[in-house]
């Protein structure tokens, strides 16, 4: 390692955060606000629109017509976005000279910019560089590179190579994917018992419930995976097994996740009536109340008053219509998706072929309208993206290769600057009360992957290098995971474990995320597939 | 669905430029403005925007294609492109390349220069206190700085206005056109830049002057210019010759310091900028390859700015912003051809004499690109209807100053009973009405 350029960029990187917190500090901006919502349950923040950010105000314009002020979160994205770019591919630069991919360099950038960081180095009141309302308003820039990552992994998924390699991918996914679930599904349900679902729910509502987080668990990153074998130009049985395992997974992931859900929030429903047939909800028990009652936690205060409201508006649906009306949004979420993502792919192969000019355009273009698309119908940019590369490289090959040539050329800034934004989003201030169960949660996935993975790849006879350094591929968790364990939190907030569950979620998403690169390029290395170095 | 027939309203769009009727269509003048100047993208951009159809009377939300959510969480594109302009604008002021050109070119500049702020700058204050009926200048301050400034300079593009036979004085001339107004865009930047925060908004929201703070916003804004050129500087020695690592520096420049610049409520495009004039200013080999880079990606960058402007832009701007939109560019296309034929033949003093007759003088009616730009970072800054509808005005003048003098021409060519006037790809020639 050169020490010379190395301390240069740490410095550039230091200058380019000088320059950014100067110019915040300067702008006047309210940052206590802001910050203060880093307090909140993750899913409520991301939930709010960055039109509702309080920094905005109401203004009247020269016509005497009001209007609102853009917020400060939103006028600050673009200093934020900048900082992420420059300063994610100079720390990507400083860690690719040490030996690690630079996709690692962009996560810790992403971490240390982002306002969990922040809250801890400057306290709640003081001027950091990107700030949760920020954070929201990136989103779309963000679904806008999750869409050509999408596409290229798609593109790299050719039917010839998993029609031949059928045998090794499906076995090894199946075994990887159950152990996976088995061993984080039993720890959860140890973790579950003895809280209030156990108790109303029984053994069965647990083991629903735990096989949920545990379908969030089994989820591992494409984008990570593509991200790498574009970085180390890495091609071979390992590499292309890797990669068409992983975006099955994406796909079988939703399907599994969809049907566990439906079942353990109709059990959760079901424990939530039986809850509300034993606690006083008529009228029900104020918050004052249970701080003087010594059986009611506050946690069951609040159900108990959601559920008296609930049943008293006629909310409280039964289990068979909240069942039907969860299964058939995911399924359309998927099926959506999928139709979504032929329509697209065959869109852009017609474009390409009737007139190719101005591709960058069309492809930036398509892949914001992709984003676009996918927010506005609630479907998923990842599987939209995923199936329109698909069915490109596969019914469209000559076409499709001048496509994927363009996003190759689009590639760094959006690795950069999606990787960076997922960094934002760790907050290591909530692994403080459960680091015990993140580290168990953390090594147990890890061996489970392991011995899922070994196991798989015996039974189909896979070859080493490659059998033995695969399961390294399936370690990296990024957005999809991030994604699903919001929904987790949103489908069972209100009850007391949810909290927990998600802090241990998060931060072991966080870890995953750092360590999962640095592991699979490992194994891309070990199993010789490394064409160049990544730097 | 709306947001499926969006995409086949642009890949529909792009289809029709390219095929064989509009080759054909191309052949006339006119239609090779409406194709080429953006005019289509803005198009475009109006319909998918939040304000086109409640112009037609559909005041339907699902007609909306492009809610004004997701318009919202655009800015930071929207930043980017700004920036974008800006660095490319500063990229041209190489000291060098200042310091060789003429004289005339200077002397035209401060001409044209006075004659806009003092002729638009009148426009601009009658007409916007007519149309919003305001009661002081500061509230309509802003609108009448960006009429003003955007009216400096002309657009640099005179291939179309080029004659067959061009002799050496019409290169000269043509060169004069070019530079000047490549300059007269860089005056309006700085204009608008300097004299925006001149009127500030108060705790309660009026409108307030505060010369005092503009001064030390402007000179804050060139600090940080600077700083970030010195970090750009060494980030475009790091990216050396590969494309996407110049792509990942250049993009986190431009929306970097167009972040800056609106965080601290001043124009994006005139904080870029200064950074552009100051990293092409900078010792160092390593900048060349990169403006060949940025250059390349101009007409991407160009059309998909066009296409923001049309979702922003608030076409319900009634009757007295439609004549304020005519009267600006009939002052365009009746005064400053021909001032700037009398200033360039006063200015240069080198024989033989400029021609007195070219079209090339034409160009001077076109508005320069950059005032798009600069209405659009005004929207940003204050997402107003107000601003919005001052945005269409800026397109509209700068359609009609594209469109009427060919139509002028035409409509002269016919009194003439002259239909052979223009050349087959509309290219004027020699002894055309200018």
């Amino acid at each position: 390692m050169k020490v010379r350029p190395t301390l240069t960029k740490l410095g550039a990187i230091a200058a380019l955060v000088a320059v950014a917190i100067l110019a915040r500090m300067l702008a006047g901006t309210p940052t206590q606000v802001e910050l203060s919502a880093s307090g909140d349950p993750p899913s409520q923040a991301s939930s709010e629109s960055p039109a509702s950010e309080p920094a905005s105000r109401l203004l009247t314009d020269a016509l005497g017509l009001t209007f609102e002020s853009p917020s400060a979160g939103l006028l600050e994205t673009g200093t934020g976005l900048g900082v992420l770019l420059l300063g994610a591919w100079l720390l990507g630069k400083v860690l690719a000279s040490v030996g690690f991919s630079k996709i690692t360099g962009y996560l810790i950038f992403g971490i240390l910019a982002g306002p969990g960081v922040g809250a801890w180095i400057v306290g709640k009141d003081g001027t950091w560089l990107l700030t949760k309302p920020q954070q929201e308003n990136l989103q779309l820039v963000n679904d806008l590179a999750i869409a050509l990552i999408a596409l290229t992994a798609g593109g790299e998924i050719k039917l010839s190579f998993v029609r031949k390699a059928f045998r090794s991918i499906s076995l090894i996914l199946a075994f990887e994917f159950t152990l996976v679930l088995l061993v984080v599904g039993a720890l959860m349900t140890v973790l579950l018992n003895g809280t209030v679902i156990a108790e109303y729910g029984g053994l069965v509502t647990v083991m629903l419930v735990a096989s949920v987080i545990a379908v969030v668990a089994t989820a591992n990153s494409p984008a990570v995976v593509m991200a790498l074998l574009s970085e180390t130009r890495a091609d071979g049985p390992m590499a292309r097994t890797a990669l068409s395992i992983t975006v099955c997974k994406d796909l079988l992931l939703i399907i599994v996740f969809a049907v566990t859900l439906t079942l353990a929030s109709t059990a959760a429903t079901n424990a939530k009536q039986t809850l509300a047939e034993d606690l006083p909800t008529d009228p029900p028990p104020t918050l004052a109340e249970a701080e003087a009652s010594d059986e009611l936690t506050a946690q069951e205060v609040l159900l108990a008053q959601e559920v008296a409201e609930e049943l008293e508006s006629g909310e409280l649906k039964s289990s068979s219509s909240k069942q039907s009306s969860i299964a058939s949004k995911l399924t359309r979420q998927l099926g959506g998706s999928m139709l979504a993502g032929v329509l697209v792919g065959g869109l852009l192969a017609f474009y390409v072929r009737k007139v190719k000019s101005f591709l960058p355009i069309v492809l930036v273009l398509g892949s914001f309208a992709v984003a676009l698309i996918s927010k506005e119908l609630g479907l998923k940019t990842l599987i939209v993206g995923l199936t329109a590369g698909l069915v490109m490289s596969n019914l469209f090959q000559t076409i499709a290769e001048d496509v994927f040539h363009t996003i190759e050329e689009l590639s760094v800034p959006v690795y950069a600057l999606f990787f960076a934004v997922a960094g934002t989003k760790v907050d290591p201030g909530v692994l403080g009360g459960v680091w015990i169960f993140v580290v168990l949660l953390v090594t147990l996935r890890l061996g489970a992957i392991w011995g899922g993975t070994a196991l798989g790849c015996k039974v189909s006879g896979m070859e080493p290098p490659a059998s033995r350094w695969i399961w390294t591929a399936f370690v990296p968790q990024a957005g999809v995971s991030l994604a699903l364990a919001i929904v987790v939190y949103e489908q069972f907030y209100e009850f007391k474990f949810a909290d927990d569950v998600f802090n241990i979620l998060l931060s072991a998403i966080a870890i995953n995320e750092l360590i999962g690169p640095i592991l699979f390029k490992l194994g891309l290395v070990r199993a010789g597939e490394v064409r160049s170095k990544g730097d | 669905m709306d947001i499926f027939l969006a995409i086949l309203i642009v890949i529909g769009l792009g289809l029709l430029s390219s095929g064989r009727v509009t080759y054909r269509l191309r052949r006339s003048r006119l239609m090779v403005v409406l194709l080429s100047g953006g005019w289509l993208a803005i198009f475009v951009g109006m319909l998918l925007g939040p304000n086109f159809f409640p112009l037609i009377g559909v005041t339907e939300a699902e007609t909306t294609l492009i809610s004004p959510r997701a318009l919202l969480e655009s800015t930071p594109l929207l930043m980017m492109g700004l920036g974008w302009i800006g660095v490319m604008v500063g990229l041209q002021l190489r000291w060098e390349v200042v310091r060789s050109l003429s004289a005339g070119i200077w002397k035209v500049l401060l001409a044209d220069a006075s004659l806009s702020i003092l002729l638009f700058g009148g426009i601009a204050l009658v007409g916007i206190h007519l149309w919003t009926d305001a009661d002081a200048l500061a509230p309509i301050w802003p609108g009448v700085l960006l009429l003003t400034a955007g009216s400096i300079g002309w657009s640099m593009e005179t291939r179309s206005l080029r004659m067959a036979n061009a002799t050496e004085t019409d290169a000269r001339l043509d060169t004069l056109i070019r530079a000047t107004g490549a300059l007269g865009g860089v005056l309006a930047v700085t204009v608008l830049g300097l004299g925006y925060k001149i009127v500030t908004r108060d705790a309660d929201g009026a409108f307030v002057f505060d010369l005092t703070g503009a001064i030390g916003r402007a000179a804050l804004i060139g600090v940080l210019a600077v700083l970030v050129a010195l970090l750009g500087r060494f980030a475009i020695g790091l990216a050396g010759k590969d494309r996407g690592h110049q792509l990942v520096v250049f993009l986190g420049i431009v929306v970097f310091v167009a972040g800056i610049a609106t965080q601290l409520d001043l124009p994006p495009v005139f904080a870029a900028m200064l950074t552009g004039v100051i990293l092409v200013n900078l010792k160092g080999n390593s900048i060349e390859g990169f403006e060949k880079f940025i250059v390349k990606a101009e007409f991407t960058v160009a059309t998909m700015f066009a296409l923001l402007a049309g979702i922003l832009l608030d076409p319900r701007i009634g009757l007295p912003g439609l004549a304020l939109a005519l009267v600006i560019a009939l002052a365009r296309i009746l005064v400053k051809p021909a001032f700037t034929r009398w200033a360039a033949r006063r200015s240069d003093e080198q024989e033989p004499r400029l021609p007195d007759d070219s079209p090339l003088y034409l160009g001077a009616a076109r508005q320069h690109p950059i005032f798009l730009a600069l209405a659009v970072s005004v929207v940003l800054l204050e997402p107003s209807a107000f601003n919005a509808r001052l945005l269409t005005i800026v397109i509209l003048s700068g359609l009609l100053c594209e469109l009427l003098p060919i139509f002028a021409r035409r409509a002269g060519s016919r009194a003439l009973g002259d239909e052979n006037s223009t050349d087959p790809r509309g290219a004027p020639t020699q002894g055309a009405p200018a």
